[in-house]
């Protein structure tokens, strides 16, 4: 089969699927709509191998294949339209795409069983919009189809995340979404109109190769795009201070906080940074702030996510923490690894989300973690598989967490874009990261039943929902023998994999840190995991009220009121964005629409009334008034014709 | 100084005299008889301008026909209730009007101050040219239609007249 | 004797003509002083004649006279109108127009 023709089936078969789903679902039945649904993602997957396999077969300085379908612009930098691109990058990320996001389609259909038929459909329809979308931005060959991928994932995104239309809650987070990636957008757009500007094309062809040459020289503009760029990436991916819509879009159902906020859509930053690292490795300063805010938002949302008793908030923050380190990683030049992470992070961030979803459907929606406990017994599959995902979160040894994470903190160290002070805040948050997972799944599923009512009527979810919960977790633990350490093993297939697309990078040299090191920080990261977990089971599990005592303390109490408001940060954008600006244009239209605008249309009326009632002191009505007046006025006459006045 | 001069000199400064008399005086009688002097002094002067059909006819038609009518007026509007000249507050309306009529002196006096010169000539000596036949001659002449037009101007006075004459006006307004 | 001195005089009526209708609040005397407005003008154009021979400035002085009497027939006969049934005949009583 002609290449071509498979790269554009597929991102082309979801989109068909949302149209028929959207058009017609609601005359099919759930069950037509749920396995059509999951049928076009699991078609594009198999399409996505038939790919991979296609590329794997050509010599590796060769894979590298546009398909060019329609010129929408002739004139506009050498011609730009629908092209895509299929190279060693964009295959792994179709293939993260269509699998993970088939797997939550099959999730879904036993998920949202409860609603109507038209809901159902409608967010199947949504869903494989999303899809198609999301396969359309990581397949672009230009930045323009870049760019409408991005918006309609965020698109997407806004419809998904509102779904519950009932629920105003949803609605505005939705809102926010989109507006708060609205900001990283223009960041972004500047930065596509100043490539344009300077490269005189949107053609990843015509841009990255040449980035060097023709950006040398000069330095601040190489840095003004990458940091425009990364403004978008900022938006999508959520990093501190974009970061605020993240959270909110819990309020879409689960299955959709799996896939798009967790899998796939925040991963498109990282995707951006990674596709066009030539133009990032060109600024030293762009390179600095990504990492650096990359580290920071990692940081920053563990210490938020300590405290949160919302389950789905938890993983919220979490995945805002994966999101900075990730950023870390293509922030110090490691793409490779931050690469990586994403790779592994997409399969047991969503397993993670989907067990939660899990729980949420064997407690009818319950949220709060403060309710639960217990459920060990009564939920297997969902406990085996989700701790399958805390232990990868975590980065527990020889899971594929671990691997990933790993990879992007040594890098962090020896990259001479990274320095000791980035590693340790990355070590550090690694730490925290397993205090947050340990406390949650030990409130869930272990310690008594905090709710008996709620506990009694909890089970085990049926086959849709746990199937993909267990292939999750077999590709969570499996995933990291594809990026072993180099102490490890010599071969990494994952790395080789991408090495044609980052073979432009210079290597880093030969690091003069001791050969140890790596081992040691194994260890010491090891050893951080179980004294966390350790630390949370003898606060939370061991002697019930032993947590209430110690947040009791002041201090603690203090901290804990901190982290709880998510350090106002929502508040204060509330006060200077929303609040100030409000009582700016209230105080304007008081003076000027009301008092000035208004005052003019009302002097206008009121000089006429004012003009007329002047006027009408003429009018007396005595005859002999104005038989004077016309004598004044013939003299005037006379005056003037005799040429006097 | 002629005794046509003289006598212009001398029937003027009557006609001014009976003028300020007409506006003077408090009853109307007094200022319709005022005025029918001032119109015999004006007759007289045309007399002594070479204008004998002028000064028959104002003797005729003004001071004859429309006095009467005035005075036909005055009787019929009950004259002991005719308002008197103007007190206290009206005095400065009087004043007024006074000033209003400096007003439209002034530029005529100044008019004739420049075109003073060109005013001074000596007539003509007199000829028949003012005479009857004369006047006569343009009037069916070359002003035959203004002529025509006057007399039918009287014809519709006339008939305004007698309609204004036979309609009862209510008025309500000007009741004290 | 010139045109001027005529001239004079007729504007020194026309004047106290003005004056007087401004002042009298009579509708009689009123009507009386625009008469006197006419005369002044009929002077004006009889000096005229004389001073330039012209003898079609009688012809206009005697077309006025007819033109005066015809108003002065309407004009009487609207003050009868108007203050017949009046108890005391004041032009400013009139003032109904008054805006």
């Amino acid at each position: 089969m002609n290449l071509s023709i498979l790269i554009l089936f597929i991102p082309l078969i979801p989109l068909l699927g949302a149209l028929a789903l959207r058009l017609l679902g609601t005359r099919m039945g759930k069950t037509v709509v749920g396995a059509a649904a999951t049928s076009t993602v699991a078609l594009s997957f198999a399409l996505s191998l038939a790919a991979l396999a296609s590329l794997s077969g050509m010599d590796p300085s060769a894979r590298h294949q546009v398909a060019r379908f329609f010129t929408w612009a002739p004139g506009l930098g050498g011609g730009i339209g629908l092209d895509l691109l299929l190279d060693p990058l964009s295959a792994v990320m179709i293939l993260v795409v269509t699998g993970v996001g088939s797997l939550i389609h099959l999730y879904s259909t036993g998920y949202m069983r409860e609603e109507s038929a038209g809901e159902y459909a409608r967010y199947f329809a949504y869903l494989n919009f999303f899809i198609f979308s999301m396969l359309l931005l990581v397949l672009s060959a230009n930045f323009l189809v870049l760019f409408a991928g991005w918006e309609l994932v965020g698109l997407s995104s806004y419809l998904l995340i509102g779904f519950f239309r009932s629920k105003t809650s949803a609605a505005d987070a939705g809102k926010k979404a989109f507006i708060v990636n609205r900001v990283g957008d223009l960041g972004f757009l500047m930065g596509l109109l100043a490539i344009l500007a300077i490269f005189g094309s949107l053609d990843y062809g015509r841009v990255l190769p040449q980035a060097a040459t023709v950006l040398a020289g000069k330095g601040s503009w190489a840095t003004l795009i990458a940091l425009a760029l990364f403004l978008g990436a900022m938006g999508k991916s959520a990093q501190v201070p974009l970061h605020v819509w993240l959270p909110d879009a819990m309020e879409g159902p689960t299955p959709v906080s799996a896939l798009i906020h967790a899998a796939t859509m925040v991963t498109a930053g990282v995707f951006m940074v990674a596709r066009c690292h030539a133009l990032f490795e060109l600024s030293a300063t762009a390179m600095a702030v990504v990492a650096w805010v990359g580290a920071v938002t990692a940081l920053f949302a563990a210490t938020i996510g300590l405290v949160q008793n919302d389950i789905k908030r938890v993983m919220a923050y979490s995945t805002l923490s994966q999101l900075g380190y990730m950023m870390l990683g293509v922030g110090v030049g490691a793409y490779t690894a931050g690469f990586f992470h994403l790779f592994t992070h997409a399969f047991f961030k969503a397993l993670l989300f989907l067990g939660c979803g899990s729980v949420m459907h064997a407690l009818h929606g319950e949220l709060d973690l403060t309710r639960m406990g217990g459920l060990r017994a009564k939920m297997p599959v969902t406990f085996w598989t989700f701790l399958v995902g805390a232990l990868c979160l975590a980065g527990f040894p020889l899971t594929s967490g671990f691997f990933s994470k790993d990879e992007i903190l040594w890098e962090a160290l020896a990259s001479p874009h990274g320095s000791a002070l980035l590693w340790a805040i990355g070590a550090f948050t690694s730490l925290l990261t397993a205090v947050y997972v340990s406390r949650l799944v030990f409130k869930v599923f272990f310690g008594a039943p905090r709710d008996r009512h709620l506990f009694e009527h909890a089970h085990e979810s049926g086959w849709a929902m746990a199937l993909p919960l267990v292939a999750l977790a077999l590709l969570a633990l499996l995933a990291g023998l594809l990026g072993l350490p180099h102490a490890w093993s010599s071969h990494q297939p994952f790395a080789e994999w991408l090495a044609p697309v980052f073979s432009d990078i210079h290597a880093a040299e030969a690091s003069a840190l001791p050969p140890s090191l790596p081992w040691l920080l194994m260890g010491l990261y090891t050893l951080g995991i179980l004294a966390g977990a350790g630390f949370c089971w003898w606060l939370f599990v061991a002697a019930p009220g032993r947590s209430d005592r110690l947040y009791a303390l002041k201090p603690v109490a203090w901290l804990h009121r901190v982290l709880w408001n998510k350090y106002w940060v929502d508040e204060a954008y509330q006060a200077l964005l929303v609040d100030g600006p409000l009582a700016l244009f209230r105080w304007l239209w008081r003076w000027f629409d009301q008092g000035l605008l208004d005052g003019l249309v009302n002097f206008a009326g009121f000089s006429a009334q004012a003009g007329g009632a002047t006027l009408r002191l003429l009018q007396t009505g005595y005859l002999r008034f104005y038989l004077a007046l016309m004598a004044l006025g013939a003299a005037l006459w006379l005056a003037l014709v005799f040429r006097l006045l | 100084m002629g005794l046509t001069q003289a006598l212009c000199i001398l029937f003027g400064a009557l006609a001014l005299a009976s003028a300020l008399a007409v506006v003077a005086t408090r009853h109307v009688i007094h200022s319709a008889l005022w005025f029918i002097t001032h119109l015999l002094c004006l007759a007289c002067i045309y007399g002594l301008l070479n204008a004998p059909l002028l000064a028959v006819l104002q003797v005729m038609v003004y001071s004859g026909a429309v006095m009467v009518l005035f005075l036909f007026a005055i009787m019929i509007l009950d004259a002991s209730v005719l308002p008197a000249l103007p007190r206290g507050q009206g005095s400065l309306q009087a004043l007024g009007g006074v000033l209003a009529a400096l007003c439209l002196l002034a530029p005529g006096l100044a008019w004739l101050r420049l075109e003073g010169r060109g005013l001074g000539q000596p007539w003509p000596a007199a000829s028949a040219e003012g005479s009857t036949a004369a006047v006569a001659r343009v009037l069916f002449g070359s002003y035959l239609y203004p002529f025509e037009l006057v007399s039918v101007l009287l014809l519709v006075a006339l008939i305004g007249v007698m309609v204004l004459a036979s309609r009862k006006l209510e008025s309500t307004e000007g009741r004290p | 004797m010139s045109l001027g001195f005529v001239l004079l005089l007729s504007l020194l009526i026309f004047c106290i003509g003005v004056a007087g209708v401004i002042i009298r609040r009579d509708p009689i005397v009123l009507f009386i002083c625009i008469e006197m407005m006419f005369n002044a003008a009929n002077l004006a154009f009889v000096g005229i004649a004389r001073a330039t021979g012209l003898v079609e400035a009688q012809a206009i002085a005697f077309l006025v006279i007819a033109v005066a009497a015809a108003e002065v027939a309407v004009g009487l006969a609207i003050i009868i109108a108007i203050f017949r049934s009046q108890h005391d005949a004041d032009v400013d009583h009139v003032s109904s127009l008054k805006g």
